[in-house]
């Protein structure tokens, strides 16, 4: 993938809720790929 | 006013772009590390690599070529991608109720399936009727891998961030594929959501009833399922406007209730029913609950 296609816009900076804010700052990608969770749309239809 | 998280959806547009921009950065930079290697731009395969802790050596994968948020169909790629599903990445497909061979990749859909291409990108326009999801998709969204079964379905995993497997079975309309296309966000956005906060207070694995489904479902799997519900809902708003009770003949929409909107009540009901959720937690339920 090339940097061009990807989204250039700084969106932390553009966040105005002290809370939400507060929750990027607990942002840890290795607790999701720990954690195996896989769902189904359908899956028996 | 509609919101899912704080104050408006433009916020939570930012919100959630922010947290995946940190995630993708993050994990492309513990995949470089692990491999010893120096940074590349984040791809999906790197959560499985991080997953597994095992490099996937596969250069037609960690160094995939595609157009951010396309339906791939280039047949080199696909091939390895189910090369890779039934290999290394077999966690992926590990919970899913049927067989993984039932619904392998779509290898041949460039020669075979030039109706399955128009789905997705007449669902992609359709997608357009949100401004909301449009953009979401176009920040979030990698790409898309095509299924190779006559039903519609699909799964999305938190070990390929970023992309959403789906069918495209014959005969379906591009608004089927619009429906799949926000179902497959919605989830990705939900599982997201543990990355920052556990969501809930109480067991996030306890068993709990899912009214929509009438199942029995773990709390998370019941979370991330009421987020795509949710942008299943916001879909149909968009298309059809909120308060509408559209004719949708398909069965994959139409099989979780009469009015969409009820099927995502019942998924907020069986949770707030069941479970503990945190502050965080409690107002994602709020949020949810705001586009009924």
């Amino acid at each position: 993938m090339t940097e061009k296609t990807k989204p250039s816009k700084d969106f932390a900076k553009q966040l105005t809720s002290p809370t939400l804010k507060a929750l990027l700052k607990k942002v840890d990608p290795r607790y999701i790929t720990a954690h195996s969770m896989i769902d189904v749309s359908h899956a028996k239809a | 006013m509609t919101f899912l998280f704080e104050k408006s959806l433009d916020e939570d547009i930012n919100f959630l772009s922010a947290v995946w921009s940190q995630l993708n950065s993050d994990t492309a930079n513990i995949s470089a590390e692990m491999r010893g290697e120096k940074c590349q731009p984040y791809n999906p395969w790197h959560c499985l690599q991080m997953a597994s802790k095992k490099p996937i050596e596969n250069p037609l994968l960690t160094s995939m070529d595609y157009e951010k948020g396309s339906l791939i169909t280039d047949p080199y790629q696909l091939n390895e991608m189910q090369e890779l599903l039934t290999q290394q990445g077999k966690d992926i497909t590990a919970d899913i109720p049927v067989p993984p061979e039932e619904w392998p990749v779509m290898i041949d859909i460039a020669r075979h399936r030039p109706d399955a291409i128009s789905s997705f990108l007449e669902g992609r326009a359709l997608l357009k009727a949100s401004p909301f999801l449009d953009e979401l998709y176009t920040n979030l969204i990698e790409f898309v891998v095509p299924l190779d079964r006559e039903k519609p379905s699909g799964y999305d995993s938190n070990l390929a961030r970023g992309v959403i497997f789906r069918t495209f079975p014959r005969g379906r309309t591009g608004l089927l594929a619009g429906f799949q296309l926000a179902h497959g966000l919605g989830h990705q956005v939900g599982m997201s959501l543990f990355s920052i906060d556990t969501i809930f207070k109480s067991d996030p694995k306890a068993l709990i009833f899912y009214e929509v489904r009438h199942d029995k479902r773990t709390a998370n799997h019941a979370f991330i399922s009421t987020v795509a519900l949710a942008f299943m809902t916001m879909f149909s708003h968009a298309i059809y406007g909120k308060g509408n009770n559209p004719y949708i003949e398909d069965e994959h929409v139409a099989g979780y209730a009469e009015y969409l909107p009820d099927a995502l009540d019942a998924a907020i009901r069986s949770i707030e029913y069941s479970c503990e959720l945190t502050d965080f937690g409690q107002q994602t339920m709020k949020g949810l609950s705001s586009l009924l």
